[in-house]
C-alpha cells in the first residue's frame, strides 16, 4: 500500500488537501497479543501511554475487518466512522474490476467525503 | 579544496584504527512465535561482538563534495557491507522483497561545528540466514567525526526500537517454493563506537534537529513520507481546528520502514 496508492502524486495530493492523515499500528491498539508485554513495557520506560478508551481509538477498533492486516478508515471529528475499505479486499476488488488502485481509492476517499458510507454495511467488528 | 561559506568538507584520517562493538539481544517477540520455532531466529547472535577497522571503512559514510546541513547523499556500499556483517555474515542490500520503494543508503549532514560534524544515516538491509531472511525495519544512527583530528569521534548504527521492527521469512518447507512470515521485535541490534552520552554538551554552528533529519531521509525512501501525517493522538485536534475528516490507517507493521 505504502509504494502504491499512498505513492500516488493525485492521492497525495488530495490527502493533503482534504484530510487530516494518520496511521496506527494494530498491536498498538492491542490487537496482536502477543505484543502487548513489550509494548506495555515500552510504554512504561517511556512514561508514554496510549488511551485505547478515548473516542477515536474505539472508532478505528470498530471500524476493523476480521483478519485485515491494514483497515483504511475515514472519520468524522465527532467519532462518526464514514467510510471503511480493508486493503486486502480493495486490492482484489480492483484486480477484478480492472480499475486502476489510485483511482479505486481515490473514489472511496470522495465517497467518504460525500457521506455515502464506502464499505460501512458489512463484517464491522473488534477482532479483540 | 574550495567551498562555499556554508558547505564543509568532511574527511577522515585513513591511517587510524577504529574499535566497534557489535550486539544482538535475543528475540523475544513475534507475532506468530517464530522465534521459537525457527532455530536460525531462535539462535540469531551478533557475529564478532568486537571488531577492529581501518578508517577509511567510514569513508563510505561520508560525501565525495562539500555540503551543507541538510543536505542529503548516497552511502557507498562496500564499507557498509563490511561493517553489517560484524552482526552476521550474509548481508544483503539489494532487499529480496523490493515494494519498490525498498531500496537505499542515505546520509544527511545533521549540524556542525568547528570540531565536529554529525552525520544522520538511514540504511535499509537484510541478513540470509540458512533457511530464510531476517528484514530490519531499518538500520539508522549517526556517524559523528572530529574534523580537526580527522577521527570518528561517535558512530552508531541500530534497528530503532518499535512495535514490530524486524520482518522474517522462513523456508519451513525445503521444497516449498513458498515461504512464510512472521514479524517481531528485537530490543537490541546495533553496532557502536564511543559512549551514547557522548555530544549531549556540544554546541553547533549550523543544525537541523534529529526529527527533521529523520524526515529528510525518509523522504529519500518513501513518497508516501509526502503526505502531512501527524500523531494520533493529534489527529483530532486538528481535524476540529481544520474542519477536515481523519484519514486513518490502521495497519499490522509501521507504515515507515521495512519490517511492514
Amino acid at each position: 500500500m505504502r509504494a502504491g496508492v499512498l505513492s500516488d502524486k493525485q492521492i497525495i495530493k488530495f490527502l493533503n488537501e482534504n484530510f487530516i492523515n494518520t496511521w496506527v499500528t494494530n498491536a498498538e491498539l492491542g490487537r496482536t497479543p502477543s505484543l502487548r508485554e513489550p509494548i506495555a513495557k515500552r510504554r512504561e520506560r517511556e512514561s508514554k501511554t496510549f488511551d485505547t478508551t478515548h473516542a477515536l481509538t474505539q472508532v478505528i477498533m470498530n471500524g476493523w475487518t476480521e483478519g485485515s492486516p491494514v483497515d483504511c478508515l475515514v472519520i468524522s471529528h465527532d467519532f462518526e466512522l464514514l467510510g471503511k475499505q480493508p486493503l486486502n479486499d480493495f486490492l482484489d476488488d480492483t484486480w477484478d474490476r480492472g480499475i486502476p488502485e489510485a483511482e479505486s481509492y481515490l473514489t472511496f476517499l470522495i465517497d467518504s467525503l460525500k457521506g455515502k458510507f464506502p464499505g460501512s454495511a458489512d463484517k464491522t467488528q473488534d477482532s479483540l | 579544496m574550495k567551498t562555499l561559506p556554508n558547505k564543509i568538507v568532511l574527511n577522515l584520517d585513513r591511517d587510524t584504527e577504529v574499535s566497534v562493538q557489535g550486539f544482538i539481544a535475543p528475540i523475544e517477540h513475534t507475532l506468530s512465535n517464530f522465534h521459537v520455532e525457527w532455530d536460525a531466529l531462535a539462535n540469531l547472535r551478533v557475529s564478532e561482538p568486537e571488531k577492529q577497522y581501518p578508517a577509511f571503512v567510514f569513508q563510505s559514510f561520508l560525501p565525495a563534495k562539500p555540503v551543507s546541513v541538510g543536505e542529503c547523499w548516497q552511502i557507498e556500499k562496500t564499507g557498509v557491507m563490511k561493517l553489517l556483517r560484524q552482526l552476521n555474515p550474509n548481508p544483503n542490500l539489494a532487499m529480496h522483497m523490493d515494494s519498490g520503494d525498498s531500496l537505499g543508503l542515505w546520509a544527511c549532514l545533521r549540524a556542525y561545528n568547528d570540531q565536529f560534524a554529525d552525520i544522520v544515516f538511514r540504511i535499509h538491509a537484510e541478513f540470509k540466514l540458512e533457511d530464510g531472511w531476517f528484514t530490519p525495519s531499518q538500520f539508522t544512527g549517526h556517524l559523528v567525526i572530529d574534523r580537526i583530528e580527522g577521527k570518528v569521534a561517535f558512530f552508531e548504527m541500530s534497528v530503532p526500537e518499535g512495535t514490530v521492527n524486524f520482518d522474517v521469512n522462513w523456508q519451513e518447507d525445503k521444497d516449498a517454493s513458498y515461504s512464510i512470515t512472521d514479524a517481531g521485535l528485537c530490543s537490541q541490534m546495533e553496532l557502536r563506537v564511543g559512549t551514547q552520552d557522548f555530544g549531549q554538551d556540544v554546541e553547533f554552528i549550523a543544525a537541523i534537529t534529529p526529527e527533521e533529519a529523520k524526515r529528510t531521509l525518509a523522504e529519500r525512501f518513501y513518497k508516501s513520507e509526502q503526505i502531512n501525517w501527524v500523531p494520533p493522538d493529534q489527529a483530532l485536534a486538528l481535524a476540529s481546528a481544520e474542519v477536515k475528516l481523519i484519514h486513518v490507517i490502521s495497519i499490522d507493521g509501521p507504515l515507515v520502514d521495512e519490517s511492514c
